[in-house]
């Protein structure tokens, strides 16, 4: 920590405030220093290293498009990418989809001792690794387990990889979901009922456009989990299913670095891409509710 | 609504929340169930139980290395994130100065960073620069902290800032230093989030995959890893043991984080601010019991 050093220029006042710069800085230094080196090596290496074709772990190589060409190019690579987004967009959509309803009855149960306990099934299944939870599927969908019947052929295919994807995912849609309903004005709902509008109006014209910024937070992080999913899409997947980031692994573990480098960085460009997509939808959405006749009406 | 059919509509919420539930739960049972099952293949009802595979689990090199190499990674990556983020959180709830509220974004962006670049990355780095931290401890609890770290700033701040800065300022002021105030006065205040910020930290960095498989040789590596890796190869009674053993300590930890969530009344919220810091921002906190 920095000793005080003797400024007489300054009052004591001003020296106060100094010092206490010079704390601050040095308390968020290390923290931020070590995202910093993170994030600059990530522009840097992830860069550097797609602009090349030959596998090197010298910093500096000859600049060669080549390795580009062939990620956006080659058909295997770009039906990678395409399951990537089409498995991401349906994850999404089937999750906030169900997690709409939890939320909203979630916030109905009167007994808190229920509440509490329904709260716990949902949310502590983030805490069990997701190896676990994928495992869970395979067994559940495998020969002889029991939804292997129903649901045939739905391991190592994209169902099953969806299947499992909406189960790890769906907490993290519940959350977001939960603030927004509890945040809706009290009796707005009533009060379209009491005006006539049957519940089909109800939940199209009132409850979906007030909890708009929820639907579009919740989608967000979906997206953004589903996208970079690695260890379920590989298990339930089982080779057959391939997305962005087994390929990056894929493409490391067959010492093609520079091919694993410009697919991670399409990755990151995708996640980046649909956050800020999204924090416009939330901003639309908000603008939405904030409408005139919305006004102050609490 | 007549009272009936209010009462039906309570009705088929419950039985839509208790459908919801048997989906959750059904993937965890059916681990459970099976790890206790003499059959070789899992995933019906069992026509016998045993705990021998429990035994194999245990016996099992690679689990029982990944296991300790688990720990010991989770360990060094809680204690250096709850620091440093607990360091960092302070400045920012506590200090005024330029670059606040760069920093306060600088801190939650890893949330936005799919860990599978992080993995990619942090390997490439390794490889170019420091081969030596390739499949160590270090290099793997080095990596965990940019996972662990928004959630600790995040939870941990959102306590400071439920703080009144009054009672250190008085501690001040009656003569303390500045490090002592902190570690009388605010440390015991923030006591429970920080437990509930490490018992989280701790499970995220035991269970993580996507970062750490780029990180070491697949002959020895984590818990998680090692399990992953098998997997891919074959399904066995073995791994649905040592899952069931993931499973129940899991749930441990969730029941006494919930309990230091209580204590603490906003760290929950803070694990929602977490998730949800990369879409909401700072409104996010807001969510989370109120205290009493």
């Amino acid at each position: 920590m920095t000793r005080e050093t003797p400024a007489p220029a300054l009052t004591k006042e001003g020296r106060g405030r100094t010092r206490e710069r010079r704390v601050a800085y040095a308390l968020v230094a290390p923290g931020a220093a070590y995202l910093v080196l993170i994030f600059l090596s990530i522009v840097l290496l992830l860069v550097s290293y797609s602009f090349r074709t030959e596998q090197t772990s010298r910093l500096i190589a000859p600049f060669d498009t080549g390795t580009w060409a062939e990620a956006l190019s080659n058909p295997y690579n770009l039906a990678v990418l395409w399951t990537t987004l089409r498995v991401g967009a349906l994850v999404t959509l089937l999750t906030v989809v169900l997690a709409y309803p939890i939320a909203w009855c979630l916030l109905r149960v009167r007994r808190w001792w229920v509440a509490g306990l329904l709260m716990f099934v949902i949310f502590s299944p983030i805490l069990v690794s997701v190896v676990v939870r994928s495992y869970g599927w395979m067994l559940l969908l495998g020969h002889g387990g029991l939804l292997g019947g129903v649901l045939r052929g739905w391991l190592y295919h994209e169902p099953g990889v969806i299947l499992a994807l909406v189960h790890v995912e769906l907490p993290f849609a519940v959350f977001p979901l939960l603030a927004s309903l509890r945040n809706l004005p009290p009796g707005v709902l009533e009060a379209a009922a009491d005006l006539g509008a049957p519940p089909l109006r109800r939940l199209r014209t009132v409850l979906l456009p007030l909890t708009a910024s929820g639907i579009v937070a919740s989608a967000q992080l979906v997206f953004a989990l589903t996208v970079s999913a690695f260890a379920t899409p590989s298990l339930l997947g089982g080779g057959r299913v391939t997305v962005l980031a087994q390929s990056v692994y894929q493409n490391i573990q067959q010492l093609r670095w520079p091919l694993a480098a410009a697919q991670a960085l399409l990755l990151l460009a995708i996640a980046l891409a649909v956050l800020a997509l999204f924090n416009r939808l939330s901003r639309y959405a908000d603008v939405r509710h904030r409408s005139p006749e919305g006004g102050d009406s609490r | 609504m007549t009272p009936a059919g209010r009462r039906a509509a309570a009705a088929l919420r419950v039985l839509f929340l208790a459908l919801v539930a048997v989906f959750v739960l059904l993937p965890l049972a059916v681990v459970v169930v099976s790890s206790f099952s003499v059959d070789e293949t899992g995933g019906g009802w069992p026509s016998g139980f045993t705990l021998r595979w429990f035994q194999r689990a245990l016996d099992h090199e690679p689990f029982r290395v990944g296991l300790l190499y688990s720990l010991e990674v989770a360990g060094v990556a809680t204690v250096i994130s709850l620091v440093f983020g607990t360091m960092a959180a302070y400045a920012i709830a506590r200090h005024r100065f330029p670059g606040r509220e760069l920093l306060r974004s600088v801190f939650v962006m890893p949330l936005s960073l799919p860990r599978v670049v992080a993995g990619f990355c942090l390997f490439v780095l390794y490889a170019s620069l420091f081969p030596a931290a390739y499949g160590t401890v270090g290099g793997i609890a080095f990596a965990h902290c940019l996972l662990l770290m928004p959630f600790v700033v995040a939870v941990v701040g959102a306590a400071l800032a439920g703080l009144d800065p009054a009672l250190e300022e008085a501690a001040r002021d009656l003569g303390s230093s500045a490090g002592r105030a902190f570690w009388h006065v605010t440390l015991p205040q923030i006591r429970w989030a920080l437990l509930a910020a490490g018992i989280f930290a701790f499970i995220t960095s035991f269970d993580e995959v996507d970062t750490s498989v780029f990180l070491m040789p697949a002959d020895t590596t984590t818990l998680p890893v090692a399990m992953f890796l098998r997997l891919e190869q074959q399904q066995d009674p073995t791994v649905t043991a040592m899952s069931s053993i993931l499973i129940a300590g899991s749930l441990l930890l969730a029941a006494a984080a919930a309990v230091a969530a209580r204590r603490t009344g906003g760290a929950l919220g803070g694990v929602g601010a977490t998730a949800g810091a990369r879409t909401t921002g700072p409104e996010g906190s807001a969510e989370g019991e109120p205290t009493p």
